[in-house]
């Protein structure tokens, strides 16, 4: 419960100095609105409902691409895992490729699908599947060995073996994967949204920009970063932890 | 013919460029339903000896058979029961102890998985997950499901070696009286003196450097053997006797060695 309240004497207290101090040095509102307008725009945008859409067509394509991202990072994780070779080759590349934003394939993905969702859909898949991947290799081989005797003694083997026991130990390892696509999906949608078209979170802000509306673009990126911290915080880190401590990776508290 | 025929096993791993030694000539018969424990101190082999038989680890020579048939990869009909539980946190006791019994129908795999976990005094926790059991009762748990299968031997690797003293006495007393009741053959290795003596009706002592059989003991005491104290010890200290006499050789070994460096 003091955690709480630090938290919230510490926002309040943000928001206030940031409102004097806008006031106090009559800061142009193009350079920085004051925290009460930026408040107005969001109630603005709620009202007439374009937030709402923005939400609904980013979301839609977020879980567009979560989806391809995470089948296809479960069956690149367990190819690179079961195949040496495969994990000597397609694995370098994997791992040279997490080292370039995958909104740098933007200008590709626009002459690849033209200038529309596929293109930010492709952006968010890339940054995701590549997480996706890791992940679901570095969970499959690192299976505790005692498992696999254990399951051996009891007449388990092959394909039976695999999937009765090593896919389900690795699930921890999947649901961090899961967790580490949203967030580098998230990220790529909005950077993708905010070069490319509508309608969508990015998109309004991208447009609020080109017409000096500051206020809309603090709003939007004030959501934005709720959304993010929501969905990481309460939804993945939770669920996360209740499956670590099942799995025995963690002591229950 | 013997039931388990464990004869002229040869085991040595590669370790740091020269190999090692680690099982000389291991032979040991073992009667149908019969109690045996390897006991010996760490690095004599015995658990190395216990993998081999479950067919985890192949011999580099040697007879090894069940019931006449040959001994070549694992199998449900030595089912094993480890120092960690291995229970699969993913699945609720009673799925952990239908694990073996797959091809058997649902209904008739849950009956199953239900009598052993009575069997062990667990019943009440078959829709709990492993993660929410005790140590002991997770090692129950495992011995549950080695025995749901119905194996003709069950081989025990220092099961209660990770448990508090007061589980692992309490644990010894679950196991003999399941032992009484399914007269399972059953090889159990340990490091304790005691467990061996408390529970077996043969004990294999074995030394280390090469690990190879010193003594086979047959212990004829009563069961239950939990008002056998004075028997008992007087068991533990002739074993720990001529444990000594081990001991005081491996020292002497030791110490020519440091002498050779």
């Amino acid at each position: 419960m003091r955690l709480v309240i630090k938290r919230l004497v510490f926002f309040v207290s943000l928001f206030l100095i940031w409102e004097l101090a806008v006031r106090l040095f009559q800061v142009p509102a193009v350079l920085l609105p004051a925290p009460t307008d930026v408040f107005r725009a969001l109630g603005e945008m709620i009202a007439d409902g374009t937030l709402f859409r923005d939400l609904g067509a980013s979301f839609m394509r977020l879980l567009v691409g979560l989806a391809i991202a995470l089948l296809i990072g479960l069956l690149l994780g367990i190819l690179l895992a079961k195949s040496k070779t495969a994990d000597e080759t397609l694995g370098s590349l994997i791992l040279a490729l997490q080292s370039i934003p995958s909104i740098v394939w933007l200008p590709l993905a626009i002459m690849w699908f033209g200038l529309n969702e596929k293109s930010v859909i492709f952006i968010i898949v890339l940054g995701a599947a590549i997480v996706m991947t890791i992940n679901v290799r570095t969970g499959i081989q690192n299976v505790s060995p005692i498992y696999l005797k254990a399951a051996q003694t009891m007449g388990a083997s092959g394909p039976d073996l695999f999937f009765r026991v090593m896919l389900p130990a690795s699930v921890p390892y999947f649901v961090t994967g899961t967790r580490l696509a949203w967030a580098f999906g998230w990220r790529a949608l909005m950077a993708g949204e905010l070069l490319s078209t509508g309608p969508g979170l990015g998109y309004t802000l991208k447009y609020a920009s080109d017409f000096g509306r500051m206020d809309m673009v603090l709003g939007i990126m004030i959501v934005i970063g709720v959304i993010g911290v929501t969905v990481d915080l309460l939804l993945f880190q939770r669920f996360e932890q209740q499956v670590r401590v099942k799995w025995g990776l963690e002591p229950s508290a | 013919m013997m039931f388990l025929k464990i004869d002229g096993i040869q085991k040595s791993f590669g370790k740091e460029g020269r190999r090692e030694q680690v099982l000389k000539d291991i032979s040991v018969d073992v009667r149908e339903g019969e109690f045996v424990s390897l006991l010996g101190p760490s690095g004599c082999g015995k658990s190395t000896l216990l993998n081999i038989v479950a067919g985890l680890n192949r011999p580099d020579s040697g007879v090894l058979q069940l019931d006449g048939r040959d001994i070549v990869k694992p199998g449900k009909e030595r089912g094993m029961v480890f120092q960690q539980a291995a229970l699969f946190p993913w699945l609720t006791v009673e799925e952990n102890v239908m694990f073996p019994l797959k091809g058997m129908p649902k209904e008739e795999a849950r009956e199953t998985a239900k009598k052993y976990l009575r069997l062990v005094q667990l019943s009440q926790y078959a829709g709990h997950h492993p993660h929410e059991l005790s140590g002991g009762m997770q090692q129950r748990v495992s011995i549950a499901r080695a025995l749901a299968m119905d194996p003709a031997v069950l081989l025990m690797d220092e099961p209660f070696g990770a448990l508090d003293e007061q589980t692992r006495m309490r644990l010894q007393g679950v196991l003999e009286e399941i032992w009484i009741e399914t007269k399972k053959t059953i090889i159990f290795v340990t490091h304790s003196i005691q467990e061996a003596v408390r529970l077996s009706d043969r004990i294999i002592v074995m030394g280390t450097h090469p690990g190879r059989v010193l003594q086979d003991i047959e212990v004829k005491l009563e069961r239950p053997r939990e008002g056998h104290l004075k028997e008992m010890a007087a068991y533990e200290e002739s074993i720990l006797g001529m444990l000594k006499t081990e001991n005081d050789k491996v020292e002497e070994e030791e110490q020519n060695n440091a002498v050779g460096y």
